[in-house]
């Protein structure tokens, strides 16, 4: 295993729970009626949404603790557009 | 109809992920033609292609074909046009002047929280295209290094010029 791999294990590990957990909920949602077949989806839905984000914000601190500022700059970017979108969404709903 | 959509999307996504198009360019024509109407039918394609993207990502790590810094760079200025393009078409629908969006795997997770914040998602039907991605993106991803590539390309093309056609007589 190449050193770039084990660096990455603990972010395989993490989208493969992430992933497994958003597939139990999306099925929950699919097949229980009502309110909590809602809230299923929901979880999952927030989850889709979340995995992306939260890679980038690991990607930003990972960066930003070995000194590579630029990069953790542009993660911290992308993260603040996101924001600003959602909160422009919220507020113009 | 849950079924249904669980299976238009695990059959989409299997596709998308086998010939690296976004699930998206043949689901929401196919959700729309099932009766879903645009409005609904584009975030549940970025749904899709998010969902895909999401379970193809562990893969992608492992065999380190993933370049971080190049992804999240162009992604930044992506996000900034999916969120504004995501926000326009909000209203461009409110005035039934605009049609279903075939966004791109890149700026999903930038437009979806805009949807989301509009509440154009739809729940009851989430669910089952989440599912469905999630299957279908993992059985594509397994498949497409069996499959040879050419007889892919040619299958792919094939489907999408049939999803075209049918698009073309409806509309």
């Amino acid at each position: 295993m190449t050193a770039r791999r084990v660096r990455y294990e603990r972010i395989i590990w993490g989208l493969r729970l992430a992933t497994r957990i958003t597939l139990v909920a999306a099925l929950a949602g699919t097949v229980i009626p009502g309110d909590t077949g809602r809230r299923a989806s929901a979880a999952a839905v927030g989850l889709v949404i979340a995995a992306p984000l939260l890679r980038v914000s690991w990607l930003a601190y990972r960066w930003w603790r070995w000194g590579d500022r630029l990069f953790a700059s542009v993660a911290a970017s992308l993260l603040a557009v996101v924001g600003a979108g959602a909160a422009i969404a919220l507020l113009t709903r | 109809m849950s079924f249904l959509l669980v299976l238009l999307a695990l059959a989409t996504a299997s596709l998308g992920a086998l010939g690296g198009l976004g699930g998206a360019v043949i689901l929401v024509p196919l959700l729309v033609l099932t009766g879903t109407p645009a409005r609904e039918a584009a975030p549940l394609g970025l749904l899709s292609v998010a969902s895909r993207s999401m379970a193809a990502g562990p893969w992608q790590l492992a065999e380190l074909t993933v370049h971080h810094r190049l992804g999240v760079t162009s992604e930044t200025l992506a996000a900034a046009g999916a969120s504004l393009r995501g926000r326009d078409e909000v209203h461009a629908v409110a005035t039934e002047e605009g049609d279903g969006d075939l966004g791109e795997q890149r700026t999903s997770a930038a437009a979806l929280p805009v949807f989301a914040g509009h509440g154009r998602i739809n729940l009851a039907h989430a669910g089952p295209i989440i599912a469905g991605s999630l299957l279908g993106g993992q059985l594509g991803a397994r498949l497409q290094a069996r499959l040879d590539p050419t007889v892919l390309r040619r299958a792919l093309a094939a489907v999408l010029v049939v999803v075209a056609a049918i698009l073309f007589v409806q509309a």
